[in-house]
């Protein structure tokens, strides 16, 4: 029974996990930039929503459009103005920049937010669905829907939107492209930013089931590059299949030997780049460094 | 144009770059200069930053308080005090190269620790190199000291105390909890709290039926929760850092499980647990080190330790818990044997801080042989939904519980809800 | 850089000029400027052995940094429980970083790019986990060494010319990296595996020498700062930020290039002390600034900036 659990945990967490690396995933498969500032801008879509939540005392996933709006902002401009200078040079260059970027953006949520720890706990925390022994928590169900949905919601951008068509056109080859009148460098902007407004809806996430605080964010970030490579990297539906196959394996071990449960992680991770580098879902062109 | 200034930028850079690193040298201080110097090397930023900035409230509070008094006279010459402070990022590593640079380049007179067990434990190897008495005040570790370690003392209580006051506390109720669980975090601190624990809750007649660790980092503890449900324990003691301990008194009341007693290493009175958890909070255990209603004396600076707290929010804008005062206290040691050894002599000070003893506003300071604070005991409080003194609003607040003395006409709520 | 024939012997008398001139240099200053510098040639040799299979091998190890800490905790174990002297804990610290990287490197070297890149870091989680979990190691309680003997001075002056000693043999195997038939194999190997192979490269051979040489220098800087720092947990040692940074530094400095990794240390490792210095509630973020400028001035790295501004052939493009 406990095993049972153990799996409904993991897979609703799992979902958690999913919000966490989409957007990661779409940034490094589309731009081939591996964002090292993803996780701390999660956090601040966190701070977004923790700041309406106590000001304004609304449930924290009602946030969610202001969290993944404000981002979007941030990542198109960061983008726009930071990151496009390095884009040509060679990704290690990007990988520096987003390195730097984090530091600064962590700092920056130190001085403004101070390094105390923060959540929202909403008034239906102790309430779960119950099925025989099986406790399902309200607001972890939640936080599941909103993750599967957003994947959705970013497929359907990806595969029927002429925006998001123009998005996967450019990854493919950018020069040709530019010759059916698609603007690379626009593309580019819009696809970090749509990164950035995934995180913002993670953070939206994190603040209503996890604790954040600013210097939490290179924990998300390692987990968002894990579930990538488990999922497949540029694949949406692989963010959520790696996602709760981490969640799952984490869980299980942790029902039985929870020290062990990041080892069990790490060994899955090595097993798959052994076996299965391309991960669930992952397709082969996408370009190697 | 822009190539020219590229590269002169280039060069400019690659002269930063070969003196950069030798440049970062303050001034050598006079020796005549009347100012008797602190090093503390904090987790200013980094995964320990909220309770390190805690810390450091703490020594700024004491050594404003030590030079509004006058300062220290040292051979009839007067001296004022300052800290020299150098932020560690919550990285041991880090800590002891900046306790070193403190030593080497700042000179320092003296050291006072730094945030977390680890950070201690490998920093009072640097003060032992370079015989420098250290005081620290959040290293709690009993590794620490029991290394043979002459130039280390803690003001604190040890881990393997952390867990006594809510066990004992346990053991005086009515229809006392007769099984236990205890989960924590894989960390110096929490092994050594709640290794202890078990060990001592088996002395007391309880049955331990759950006893993991988890690994540093972990998120999400439902799992866990899970299996020590299908127990049934009657208490559940978890230890850990703040965060976690947050996250699991959440996702206890997610998972459905009901204890009549939960208790924490640390958390419930750390900033942000009551904020964040709000009724959640109501009947979770801790033990302090200090409470505001211990009612100890200070010998040197006439202040009780409830009057130090209304002094500090005053000063602070936040009631102080026990991170303040114990770092504080830190402070307070050297106070005291400088005066009494009148001298700045390291060895002196520190045969002097070996034979302290006196009472502070934290509470009384005596120290064993291997330097840890065996003057005093811990207490532990209860969160509650009581009036805050002076006003008719209810909050969640901390209440002593245990030990009886200090409980007054409280009481402890057992049963938990 | 591929440094030509010609400038070899030059470049040798210039860097053997500086490292006598560095191993004297403990007599004219003090503590801090010995301390700093050590750490300085510390994260040097780590960017270098780093570049040694990132850069000339192409495979880019984020999480190197394992290697570091096997090296601590060789020596750790050896030094604290079984108390062997110093040196012997050095050698168990590179003859176990070695045979880790020649154990896995067969089995990794079939990731490319970003994959292997993931993989080495699921490494450093991996072997860091089984570390904690071992009580032999001391677990997450840490490890304790003992203390070396001395007084601060003579400690400082020890660590720093045992850190400058492995830097030489570090630079040295650079230069054999990219002098010898091994730089030769590289240069073969960047072309694709078939081409190499068909030049007769065994290719396996090439990267594993490479990451076994890669291994054992950093596992030997892991073991000597353990036993300078005298505590270690394992968060400590099997660091990604120190993994990072040296990544960092290396791509800052260039890769495939000999001294660019050194020079960037000294670059990164001047701004971090002096952010620590001066900005105590900005260090983080006046880094991130820097780090930031850094790239984006020199995108290529330094040394593709230097070599093409004072190194660039009149004829022909800079090779």
């Amino acid at each position: 029974m406990q095993t049972v659990q153990a799996i409904v945990n993991g897979i609703l967490v799992g979902g958690f996990y999913a919000s966490m690396a989409m957007g990661f995933s779409i940034v490094w498969g589309v731009m081939n930039i591996i964002d090292l500032a993803h996780g701390s801008l999660i956090i601040i879509g966190a701070y977004v929503t923790y700041e309406l939540c106590t000001h304004l005392g609304v449930d924290p996933l009602l946030t969610i459009p202001v969290a993944a709006v404000a981002l979007f902002a941030l990542g198109y401009v960061l983008q726009r103005y930071l990151i496009n200078r390095v884009l040509q040079a060679s990704v290690f260059a990007t990988l520096i920049l987003t390195f730097g970027l984090d530091r600064v953006l962590v700092n920056a949520n130190l001085r403004i937010f101070s390094a105390d720890i923060r959540g929202i706990t909403v008034p239906y925390t102790a309430a779960a669905l119950t099925i025989g022994d099986l406790r399902i928590p309200l607001i972890r169900l939640a936080v599941f829907c909103v993750a599967i949905l957003s994947t959705l919601a970013l497929w359907l951008f990806l595969e029927r939107t002429r925006l998001g068509i123009a998005i996967k056109a450019t990854s493919f080859d950018p020069e040709a492209a530019r010759l059916s009148g698609i603007d690379p460098a626009r593309i580019y902007a819009v696809t970090f930013g749509i990164g950035a407004a995934l995180a913002g809806i993670a953070g939206a996430l994190v603040a209503a089931v996890s604790t954040f605080s600013p210097v939490i964010g290179d924990g998300l970030t390692t987990r968002a590059f894990v579930v990538v490579v488990l999922g497949g990297l540029g694949s949406v539906p692989g963010a959520i299949a790696g996602g709760m196959l981490l969640g799952v394996t984490e869980n299980l071990m942790a029902s039985v030997f929870p020290s062990f449960s990041d080892a069990a992680a790490f060994a899955l991770l090595i097993v798959f780049l052994v076996a299965r580098p391309r991960g669930l879902f992952g397709r082969r062109f996408y370009a190697d460094i | 144009m822009l190539s020219r200034i590229r590269r002169f930028a280039a060069l400019a850079v690659a002269a930063a770059a070969l003196i950069a690193p030798l440049s970062a040298q303050p001034g050598r201080a006079a020796d005549n200069d009347n100012v008797i110097r602190f090093g503390a090397s904090l987790a200013l930023t980094g995964g320990l930053a909220s309770e390190g900035t805690l810390v450091k409230d703490g020594y700024d509070w004491m050594v404003r308080e030590i030079n509004a008094h006058g300062g220290l006279t040292v051979g009839g010459k007067k001296y004022t005090v300052e800290i020299k402070y150098y932020d560690d990022g919550s990285d041991t590593p880090t800590a002891v190269r900046l306790t070193k640079k403190l030593l080497d380049e700042d000179h320092v007179n003296f050291l006072l620790g730094p945030y977390g067990s680890g950070a201690t434990n490998a920093t009072s190897a640097v003060a032992e190199q370079y015989k420098i008495p250290m005081v620290d005040a959040h290293g709690s570790a009993n590794t620490i000291y029991a290394k043979g370690n002459k130039f280390i003392f803690g003001v604190l209580n040890p881990a393997d105390q952390y867990a006594t006051p809510m066990l004992q506390l346990a053991k005086e109720q009515k229809d006392a909890p007769k099984t236990i669980a205890f989960v924590r975090e894989d960390t110096l601190f929490a092994n050594i709290g709640i290794e202890s624990a078990a060990k001592q809750a088996e002395a007391l007649g309880m049955k331990v039926v759950y006893n993991e660790k988890y690994p540093s980092g972990t998120k999400d503890f439902s799992t866990i929760i899970a299996a020590i449900k299908a127990q049934k324990p009657d208490m559940v003691l978890a230890g850990g850092y703040q965060g976690d301990m947050i996250v699991i008194t959440r996702q206890i009341r997610e998972g459905g499980l009901g204890v009549k007693m939960l208790g924490f290493l640390l958390g419930p009175t750390v900033r942000g647990y009551v904020g964040t958890l709000g009724a959640l909070a109501e009947g979770t255990l801790e033990p302090t080190q200090w409470n505001a209603n211990m009612g100890w004396h200070d010998q040197w600076f006439n202040l009780s330790s409830e009057q130090f707290a209304t002094a500090f929010d005053k000063e602070y804008h936040y009631v102080p818990d026990y991170h303040a005062p114990q770092s504080a206290a830190a402070l307070e040691v050297f106070y005291n044997a400088i005066r009494k050894a009148n001298s700045l002599d390291p060895q002196k000070v520190r045969d002097t801080i070996a034979s302290s003893m006196f009472e502070s506003f934290y509470g009384p300071i005596k120290f064993s042989e291997g330097g840890i604070n065996t003057g005093k005991s811990m207490a532990c409080i209860q969160i509650q939904h009581v009036k805050t003194t002076g006003t008719n609003e209810q909050q969640y607040l901390p209440v002593p519980v245990w030990p009886a003395k200090l409980r007054g006409s409280a009481h402890a709520i057992y049963p938990l809800k | 850089m591929r440094i030509s024939s010609g400038s070899l012997p030059r470049l040798a008398i210039v860097c053997g000029v500086v490292a006598v001139a560095l191993a004297v240099l403990p007599r004219f200053t003090g503590v801090f400027v010995q301390a700093t510098l050590a750490d300085v040639f510390m994260v040097g040799t780590f960017a270098i052995a780093l570049n040694l299979i990132a850069g000339y091998g192409g495979y880019p190890a984020f999480g190197n940094v394992v290697f570091f800490g096997l090296g601590a905790y060789a020596t750790g174990v050896a030094q604290a429980n079984l108390h062997l002297p110093f040196a012997a804990g050095c050698l168990a610290a590179v003859l176990l970083s070695t045979l880790v990287a020649v154990a896995v490197g067969p089995l990794f070297f079939r990731l490319r790019g970003h994959y292997f890149a993931i993989g080495t870091l699921g490494l450093n989680g991996a072997v860091a986990q089984l570390v904690t979990n071992l009580p032999l190691a001391g677990g997450a309680k840490g490890l304790s060494l003992p203390l070396p003997a001395g007084t601060p001075g003579t400690i400082a002056t020890f660590f720093y010319e045992v850190f400058l000693a492995v830097l030489v043999v570090a630079l040295a195997a650079a230069v054999w990296v990219d002098r010898g038939r091994l730089g030769y194999a590289c240069r073969a190997l960047r072309a694709g595996d078939d081409v190499a192979q068909s030049l007769g490269v065994d290719t396996l051979r090439t990267k594993v020498t490479l990451w076994a040489v890669s291994a054992a220098l950093t596992g030997l800087i892991g073991a000597i700062y353990a036993y300078s720092v005298t505590y270690i947990e394992p968060p400590d040692v099997f660091s990604l930020g120190l993994s990072v940074k040296a990544f960092v530094i290396m791509l800052l400095g260039g890769t495939a290039s000999l001294l660019g990794p050194l020079v960037a240390a000294f670059f990164v490792e001047g701004a971090v002390a002096l952010t620590q210095h001066y900005f105590l509630n900005y260090d983080v973020g006046v880094l991130g600034l820097i780090v930031i400028a850094a790239v984006v001035f020199f995108p290529r790295g330094a040394s593709a900036f230097v070599r093409d501004r004072f190194f660039a052939r009149r004829s022909g493009a800079a090779r």
